[in-house]
């Protein structure tokens, strides 16, 4: 037979002490705190500008967050549409974040042609990315890269004037 | 006499004064500490002299006390389980605590038990309490707990399995 433990054995003893005359002192105290705090809620005035001043003080964030936001500097369009009448040079030594935002109808700057060629043939103004001349002004460049440049139509249109002219690069040509 | 102003301390105090004690001792057997439970007491009979104009008596009002208590308890280790590690912590708090609290030449056998209990599930914990110290029957405890008399009888069932293995095992 299992030997079980009896619980009527201790039955309902506990081991806890209670400091003296504690039930007595207990009920007057209770009875200040809950009028104390019910006093306390009764008074809307504390709460009423209390709640007024947190709601103030979040308006004003607000209204200063707004404001910052409006004084940001935001990019002028005048800055960006001057670029075009500029030389080439100029531009490659503007600001990086301006060359950078192009206005729609135009290409940007930094891989634009010279205006003769560009006056030529308008769709090649996206091709000559590869042109290394545009972004470095002070660089020489050879004939044989400014000839790369230009298309077949280019080149045809180029001859047709040279054959028109009396003097090549200072020598005249004999037919 | 607790709608009225005139009397409501006065009906208060006696309301108190009838049922603090039941309170306390259901109040210390879960929480140990006798400084817990005279905060916890306070709180309980606070809320009582708030709320009961508005007490509606579709309970005894003694299980309404008991329920606010009880309610008041788990709020207590509500609290103090978000600085602890793991949920069984708060056991073992309480039976340190309870180590502490005992007198030195106090009965052993007792402190076991006491011990047995505290290391019980909280639910587990509160029935057998509630059951076994304060002899209440399962449909006020339901009451109480808001809980089926079903799983009460359960809960209790397991409990007393568990502490009468404890005590064996420390014997």
């Amino acid at each position: 037979m299992k030997n079980e433990f009896d619980l009527d054995k201790i039955g309902k003893q506990l081991p806890y002490q209670v400091p003296p005359g504690f039930f007595e002192e207990i009920t007057a105290q209770t009875l200040a705190e809950a009028k104390r705090r019910s006093s306390s809620s009764k008074s809307p005035s504390f709460g009423f500008w209390k709640t007024l001043s947190v709601a103030a003080s979040v308006a004003v964030l607000l209204v200063a967050g707004y404001l910052l936001f409006l004084g940001r500097p935001q990019p002028t369009p005048e800055v960006a549409q001057a670029q075009p009448v500029h030389a080439p040079a100029p531009r490659a030594e503007a600001a990086p974040g301006l060359v950078a935002l192009p206005t729609p109808e135009e290409p940007p700057k930094v891989a634009s042609l010279p205006k003769q060629a560009r006056a030529a043939s308008p769709e090649k103004e996206v091709a000559p990315s590869k042109a290394p001349q545009a972004a470095k002004p002070g660089q020489p460049e050879t004939l044989e890269q400014l000839l790369a440049t230009l298309s077949d139509e280019e080149l045809q249109q180029l001859a047709t004037i040279a054959e028109s002219e009396e003097y090549v690069y200072g020598e005249s040509i004999e037919k | 006499m607790f709608h009225d102003p005139r009397t409501k301390d006065k009906g208060f105090a006696m309301l108190m004064n009838q049922y603090q004690t039941r309170i306390y001792w259901h109040i210390r057997r879960l929480v140990v500490s006798h400084e817990d439970a005279q905060d916890l007491l306070q709180e309980t009979f606070i809320n009582v002299y708030r709320y009961l104009g508005s007490f509606a008596g579709d309970s005894k009002l003694y299980t309404w006390l008991y329920r606010i208590a009880t309610n008041e308890c788990l709020r207590l280790f509500k609290e103090r389980k978000r600085f602890l590690v793991s949920a069984d912590g708060i056991n073992e708090k309480l039976v340190d605590t309870l180590q502490a609290s005992c007198p030195p030449d106090g009965d052993d056998l007792v402190a076991r038990l006491q011990e047995a209990i505290l290391r019980l599930p909280e639910k587990q914990r509160l029935v057998f309490n509630l059951r076994y110290y304060d002899e209440l029957p399962y449909e006020e405890i339901s009451q109480i707990l808001e809980c089926s008399v079903a799983t009460l009888k359960t809960n209790y069932h397991y409990a007393s399995g568990k502490i009468k293995e404890f005590m064996m095992q420390e014997q």
